[in-house]
């Protein structure tokens, strides 16, 4: 028996520079399969991991956009985008690979009050 | 002595390409690589007679296409670092 928590976890960097990105989807795969409620929120350069159309295989690299896609299977039927993040870099949703739910900073300061736990990669 | 400027920070999570930006000299030239190659999604940034390139290797994992800028391929890196006197990298 597990007992449920509600674990943000805030995604603040650019994917491929280094591999928190990569590690940040892996935790927040882990702690579902382990029937945590896990909320993904995208802020700063982290929206950058959502843009479409990433192809690192000529630097060597996996794909961390392509896990996006899976969230939905494993129970994270929703994903958060800072608008302001998006505003500041240009980015439209059409730009993104995945669908999100875009909130404002004051969303994302009551979602992070209101978690049991929060770690930021 | 010629420079050639590495920037492979992105330039939303640091001042580094500010700093880069006030020492660059006559003859010098910057290439973006990594995670510097998001300076395509604030251009107006950098100074308009700025002479640089940004590595394409980079950009297509990174999803984004080359708009008025120069790209670069990890051999014109090789070549860019030969032609010039110094690099220095700013991350």
């Amino acid at each position: 028996m597990s007992t449920n928590k509600t674990i943000s976890l805030l995604l603040r960097q650019a994917p491929y520079g280094n591999s928190r990105a990569k590690a940040a989807l892996d935790m927040a795969l882990s702690a579902a399969v382990f029937e945590q409620s896990v909320q993904l929120i995208f802020i700063d350069d982290g929206v950058f991991q959502l843009l479409d159309k990433q192809n690192p295989q000529q630097i060597g690299s996996k794909n961390t956009s392509a896990a996006l896609a899976a969230l939905p299977l494993y129970g994270i039927e929703c994903v958060y985008v800072a608008a302001e993040s998006l505003a500041q870099r240009g980015l439209q949703l059409k730009d993104l690979g995945i669908p999100v739910n875009v909130v404002g900073l004051e969303e994302i300061k009551i979602m992070l009050h209101q978690s049991d736990t929060v770690m930021t990669l | 002595m010629s420079t050639l400027h590495i920037v492979s920070c992105s330039p939303f999570s640091s001042d580094s390409l500010l700093r880069c930006l006030s020492l660059l000299s006559q003859g010098d030239t910057v290439l973006f690589i990594e995670n510097g190659v998001y300076i395509l999604t604030c251009p107006e940034q950098l100074p308009p007679e700025i002479n640089c390139y940004v590595l394409k290797e980079d950009l297509a994992a990174r999803g984004l296409s080359a708009t008025d800028m120069q790209t670069a391929g990890y051999a014109d890196f090789v070549r860019l670092v030969c032609e010039h006197d110094n690099s220095v990298s700013w991350a």
